[in-house]
């Protein structure tokens, strides 16, 4: 057993992750099943898609992450085998691969040609965020980048706002803005947090917007907080239609020196969930190198990254003067 | 925060649940993958929803795949 840099930086900073999921062999299995599931994808893709087999979100984000990793070249050809794993068996781990085997029942070829029902998506993103070891990596990201330090929180599409209920289960900052552009996940984010849709009172406050660059949303943002200690970005960057911009303007509403906690997956990340998860609607995937070169780009400094791809992405970045 | 409190607090963010009961089992059970069905039905038999379950219950009804009185 081979062990790679990240490897050793997920094992340090993320022990808490990788115990509950029943030690290093088994969740290597889980992985293994989500890069043996990629592999089926695409190849099902090829198959029926041929040439415009990468031409879709889905068919992109399988078609970087295997190519990546060797096992198909640049024509999209198999050129490594890929073997069966052993199933895990410890519940974290197996419940990991329950979401890829519940995936793969909708059928790729349907996900990528936009011919399953946007309900059903809607309930399998809703399950993933559910799920138990989706849990344990929520809580270790927000302990790796100690969320208690930050008082004044902003986090950008919050989906269903389990993110947000998890940092104010545990930590009692003194204003959290979650802002999403779909009304119904904006309504789902504040009947969880026990808030209401659009009104920026008391210390939550859910918006219902496309951006935060837009005047009157930048206007409720600081009215509400004046400015903010931290911007939240867990697995966010790829649901942004165009993140540079937006997160030019999270700087903005940022006090100088204030924190971008990035949690974020890459192509080089576990290949299958990234299908799966791109396929509920992202804009874009990324390598961790494109990750970094567009928060350099939108004016933040690197403080400090614990992993560059394994499990995911994870930084602290600082908004430069 | 002690346990009490801890366990008082998630008691709180529990949601009464009205009858409910789910409609389209094929949905139901391609879609959830399997350990988490058993935590829905608990929730279901059990006449409240905890915080983490609530967006889905909520996709299950939007979906007609449960509904509730």
């Amino acid at each position: 057993m081979s062990f790679s840099w990240d490897d050793v930086n997920a094992l340090r900073h993320y022990g808490k992750f990788i115990k509950a999921g029943g030690g290093i062999g088994e969740v290597r299995k889980a992985l293994a099943w989500s890069t043996w599931y990629a592999v089926k994808w695409w190849s099902e893709l090829k198959h029926e898609l041929g040439i415009d087999a990468d031409r879709n979100i889905l068919g992109k984000a399988l078609f970087m992450s295997l190519r990546a990793r060797g096992i198909i070249d640049d024509g999209g050809r198999l050129v490594k085998r890929v073997e069966t794993p052993p199933r895990p068996v410890n519940p974290y781990s197996a419940e990991f691969v329950e979401l890829h085997d519940s995936f793969d029942a909708l059928g790729a070829v349907e996900v990528a040609k936009g011919a399953v029902d946007r309900d059903k998506l809607r309930i399998l993103y809703s399950s993933m965020l559910a799920q138990g070891w989706y849990d344990i990596m929520r809580e270790t990201f927000l302990d790796l980048v100690e969320i208690g330090r930050y008082l004044n929180i902003v986090e950008p599409h919050c989906k269903e706002g389990q993110l947000a209920y998890a940092v104010l289960r545990r930590h009692q900052p003194e204003r959290y803005l979650a802002y999403d552009p779909d009304p119904d996940d904006v309504e789902a984010t504040a009947s969880l947090l026990g808030a209401s849709p659009n009104v920026c009172a008391g210390k939550v406050c859910v918006l219902q917007t496309p951006t935060i660059c837009g005047p009157a949303a930048r206007e409720v943002a600081s009215k509400f907080a004046g400015a903010f200690d931290a911007v939240l970005l867990f697995h966010t960057l790829y649901w942004m239609a165009d993140p540079l911009a937006e997160l030019r303007c999270l700087k903005a509403l940022l006090r100088p020196g204030g924190r971008l906690l990035v949690g974020q997956q890459v192509v080089e990340s576990t290949p299958g969930l990234l299908a799966v998860v791109v396929s509920f609607g992202a804009k874009h995937v990324f390598r961790w190198r494109d990750v970094e070169a567009l928060l350099d780009a939108a004016g933040f400094e690197k403080e400090r990254r614990y992993t560059r791809y394994s499990p995911y992405y994870i930084a602290v970045w600082r908004a430069a003067q | 925060m002690s346990l009490v409190k801890r366990v008082v607090g998630e008691m709180e963010g529990q949601r009464a649940l009205a009858d409910c009961e789910i409609k389209d089992f094929e949905a139901f059970s391609s879609l959830v993958p399997p350990s988490l069905q058993a935590a829905v039905l608990e929730a279901i038999r059990a006449g409240s929803v905890p915080p983490s379950l609530q967006p889905l219950f909520r996709r299950l009804r939007d979906a007609g795949v449960m509904v509730c009185l």
